[in-house]
């Protein structure tokens, strides 16, 4: 007779493990980090906008984020939890440095690194003080980026790296979208940066490494094949915001490229695929999966459209991880009725139909210009003199020009007084006496990139008060 | 539904059938891992025929045979094969297999009434696991259709497949005289749909009996359940038994005992079982006796490998149970012994990734049983009770979280009450 050892359980298991699933995200991580590195440093850099240093960066900020997450669960361990924990269990068996490579990427480029490293390790802690590993209700990343971003709104500066402050019209698109009065043309949403392809390939300003939709998609396809995440929540919350845009685009008579820009704009897809896909602070049954996605996708589109803050993704993501507990509660209580659950969904896509509607109220499908304004308009032999006033990037009645007209041509146009940022590169672009040059032809004529709308609108002043002169 | 897992790995059969059947002891338990009680027949001192009925389940009046002849002793407690150490008949055997005269009439024709009382006092029991008694399950009026279960999904165990490439011929011709006897209008062999050797064994001898269908599904597990075989192959959902829907699922080598009743007319008295693992020097195919012990025949197929750490499992990777010693009785459910390294990977916290869910093929959520295990209340909602033990849950889990034992916790917390 032989002894054994017992062992309680079944003795296959399978060859996915925690700790492949999250190096699968890592790998998944690697290619955006490296696009980091070419958006905000090599291309910056190229274009003469920058150091050395800024290529490095993106890669120094990932690195100092997963420093500062490791340490404080170290010390976290060494003084709270009385264990001296080795590097190899904080890698491999806590996975601290995942929420620092999350918050490196996350972020706006122009983030001071000791807010970086504070953001770092508010987000471990809030890891560490609910449990640790398996027990934290929020998303660590989440919480550390939503710190520094609370913090960040008082620096000057906003999101962009130098390239970007310089040459593009200085705000991300939901920035600019809700700068501009939610005028949701595609003039005003897109164009600036380009076309919808930028957006998809993530040449559009943003947080230092979310804004390519196209790595983002690339990244899916890999976590869903190699069953890493819960791929329910991103269709879902996806397929919400396609819903609520296409409503909208219907209801509002605005293209359908407005669908895609709510979809590519925003690190919406780097949120849906990455952050809101964390096992961890996530519903568990696919039902709840669901409800989930739905949520996101309302939150998202109402925070946008009927908030001042412009990115929605980051809080709606947060509060869903609280209303995770709701759900799994509801996950375990209605178990054997699961036709209510359905009953819920097909409930919250009523909401999400109604809801566009209300969304689709706010908004408007072209410029409303009530602004412009003649001040004055002085007839001398066969020359008259406007003074007139009108809309700006800045605001309305921003512009103040005085337009000089002799028989039928505009001979002289000068500014009188400008709120504009930008109005120096008119000046330096000889903007107004392109202006004059080509009055007679001005659909032509191009805006100037890098204060896109003030010649723009300075084109639409113009425009209008040749109207009223020929009248 | 949830999709059946595919569970990936090479087995290299041998076919060839070694016997042992000369133990020196052979034990009878007088309980089964159901928690069925048997009575027991016989006295201390007792001359034993090969066949004779030595302890009864008085309930449903099932018999327990001896499967050798020799003399009776009492008292002993051996462990069975779910762990649980049971008082047992012991007999000593003689070697003559002596039997009782009168068993050994072989019968020409059978009514459904004969066969089932046959199959009862023959205590023909499901081989493939269950020790439900067979008689129970063909007691039924005008039966739809016959499954033979030939899928054997547990990976590691190749009993089944053994018994299709030794006996196809015989396994078909009991299948055809089940089905006239009982008045079945079809039978199907669900067999996976790769294990081409079975299929080719009974391609063999199938032309002969058109009633007779190969069914196939997919290599995965737990296909070779009930439920989801008699899903796959018929598209038909029962509540609780397939005879609900006059369909009758039999496993293969039940098919085979069946077949030796019919030829012989005496009780089953063996069977074959895998003995396997990397812990086993001798990885084969035993015919053995039902009461023998597994130390005896492991020590007679060359003994063990050596390994640090040594488990010994009765049954399956998946449904098996850890033992403490290898002296444990062959009962006719046992279909398998593993002997493997105890190398698993120590357990991280639950991540919540849901992937047990995702894969239970009976629809509950063991990671909320898991969490739930203090609160009777929430249990109840969750039905631990329709769990199958298959070890789905255990298997996929990333964390390597032994998730299938805390939903048995769960199923006993709540059948308690």
């Amino acid at each position: 007779m032989k002894k054994f050892k017992v062992r309680k359980g079944n003795f296959l298991k399978s060859k996915n493990s925690t700790s492949n699933m999250m190096y699968n995200l890592l790998i998944c991580l690697i290619p955006f980090i490296i696009f980091a590195t070419y958006k905000n440093g090599i291309y910056p850099v190229i274009k003469g906008y920058g150091n050395l240093y800024l290529v490095f960066k993106p890669l120094i900020f990932v690195v100092i984020a997963s420093f500062s997450c490791i340490m404080v669960e170290y010390l976290y361990y060494l003084i709270i939890r009385k264990e001296r924990k080795t590097f190899n269990y904080l890698f491999s068996e806590s996975f601290a440095l995942i929420p620092g490579v999350f918050i490196g990427l996350i972020i706006p480029i122009n983030t001071p690194i000791w807010l970086l490293i504070l953001g770092s390790m508010i987000a471990s802690l809030s890891k560490m003080l609910m449990g640790g590993l398996g027990k934290n209700k929020l998303n660590p990343a989440l919480v550390g980026s939503l710190f520094i971003t609370i913090i960040f709104s008082s620096f000057a500066g906003g999101y962009l790296n130098p390239l970007e402050l310089d040459t593009i019209s200085s705000a991300t698109p939901l920035a600019n979208m809700t700068a501009s009065s939610y005028v949701l043309t595609y003039d005003n949403l897109v164009s600036p940066y380009g076309n919808l392809l930028d957006f998809f390939f993530g040449n559009i300003p943003g947080s230092i490494g979310e804004t390519s939709s196209f790595l983002c998609i690339i990244a899916f396809i890999y976590l869903v094949v190699n069953k890493v995440i819960k791929w329910r929540i991103p269709i879902s919350y996806i397929g919400t915001v396609i819903i609520m845009s296409l409503i909208m685009c219907l209801s509002k008579d605005i293209g359908l490229w407005f669908i895609g820009f709510n979809i590519l704009s925003g690190g919406l897809l780097f949120g849906a695929v990455f952050m809101a896909t964390d096992p961890v602070t996530t519903p568990i049954s696919h039902e709840g999966q669901i409800i989930a996605g739905i949520l996101l996708g309302l939150l998202t589109m109402a925070i946008r459209y009927l908030t001042p803050l412009p990115e929605g993704v980051l809080v709606s993501i947060l509060i869903v991880n609280i209303t995770t507990l709701l759900i799994n509660y509801f996950s375990v209580k209605l178990f054997s009725k699961r036709w209510i659950e359905v009953g819920i969904i097909i409930f919250l896509l009523l909401i999400v139909g109604g809801f566009s509607f209300v969304i689709g109220s706010k908004i408007h499908n072209k410029e409303i210009d009530d602004s412009y304004k003649i001040i004055s308009k002085q007839k001398d032999n066969n020359t008259t003199t406007y003074q007139v006033s009108g809309r700006g990037y800045t605001g309305s009645n921003s512009i103040k020009l005085k337009i000089v007209f002799k028989e039928d041509d505009i001979i002289k146009i000068e500014v009188i007084e400008s709120n504009e940022t930008y109005m120096k590169m008119i000046f330096n672009n000889d903007y107004l006496e392109k202006i004059i040059s080509n009055q007679d032809n001005l659909d032509d004529l191009d805006t100037i990139s890098g204060c896109t709308y003030t010649s723009k609108y300075i084109k639409e002043i113009v425009d209008k008060t040749m109207k009223d002169y020929f009248e | 539904m949830n999709k059946p897992v595919q569970i990936k790995r090479d087995e290299n059969i041998d076919y060839n059938i070694q016997k042992y059947i000369k133990p020196e002891y052979v034990y009878i338990p007088l309980e089964n891992k159901n928690g069925v009680v048997y009575k027991h027949l016989v006295k201390e001192g007792d001359y034993i025929y090969k066949g004779q009925v030595v302890a009864v389940n008085e309930g449903i009046n099932f018999p327990i045979h001896s499967s050798v002849s020799g003399y009776a002793t009492m008292g002993n407690n051996k462990i069975i094969d779910d762990g649980k150490k049971v008082k047992c008949i012991v007999i000593k055997n003689d070697f003559k297999e002596k039997y009782q005269k009168s068993k050994l009439s072989v019968k020409e024709k059978y009514t459904k009434q004969d066969f089932i009382d046959a199959l009862r006092e023959n205590g023909i029991t499901g081989l493939g696991g269950s020790d439900f008694p067979t008689f129970l399950k063909y007691n039924i009026d005008k039966p739809k259709c016959l499954i033979v279960n030939a899928v054997e999904c547990e990976p590691f165990v190749s009993c089944d497949k053994v018994v299709i490439h030794n006996y196809s011929d015989c396994i078909l011709e009991a299948i055809d005289m089940i089905m006239e006897i009982m008045g079945i209008p079809r039978a199907i062999i669900g067999l996976k749909e790769n294990n081409l050797d079975s299929i080719n064994s009974f391609k063999k001898y199938l032309g002969t009996y058109p009633k007779i269908k190969l069914g196939f599904v997919k290599d995965a597990y737990p296909n070779g359940w009930e439920r989801n075989l008699v899903r796959e192959l018929l598209d038909i959902e029962y509540d609780k038994y397939p005879t609900e829907q006059g369909i009758i699922v039999s496993n293969v080598s039940t098919i085979y005992a069946i077949y030796e009743m019919f030829k012989y007319n005496r009780p089953l008295t063996e069977r074959i079982i895998t003995i396997t693992g990397t812990g086993i020097k001798n990885r084969r195919n035993v015919k053995v006796k039902i009461g023998a012990t597994i130390s005896e025949i492991i020590a007679n197929l060359d003994g063990y490998n050596n390994l640090k750490n040594p488990i010994f499992i009765a049954g399956g990777p998946m449904m098996g149970n850890s033992l403490p010693v290898d002296d444990v009785i062959i009962t006719k459910d046992l279909n398998a012994v593993l002997v493997i390294e105890d190398d698993f990977e120590k357990n991280l916290p639950c991540i919540k990734c849901g992937k047990c869910i995702e894969v239970c093929p009976a629809g509950i959520y063991p990671v909320f049983i898991m969490n739930n295990g203090n609160n009777i209340d929430k249990l109840k909602e969750l039905k631990p009770g329709k769990c199958i033990e298959c070890g789905l849950c255990s298997f996929i889990c990333p964390s390597k979280i032994e998730v299938r034992e805390f939903v048995r916790m769960a199923k006993v917390k709540v059948s308690d009450r």
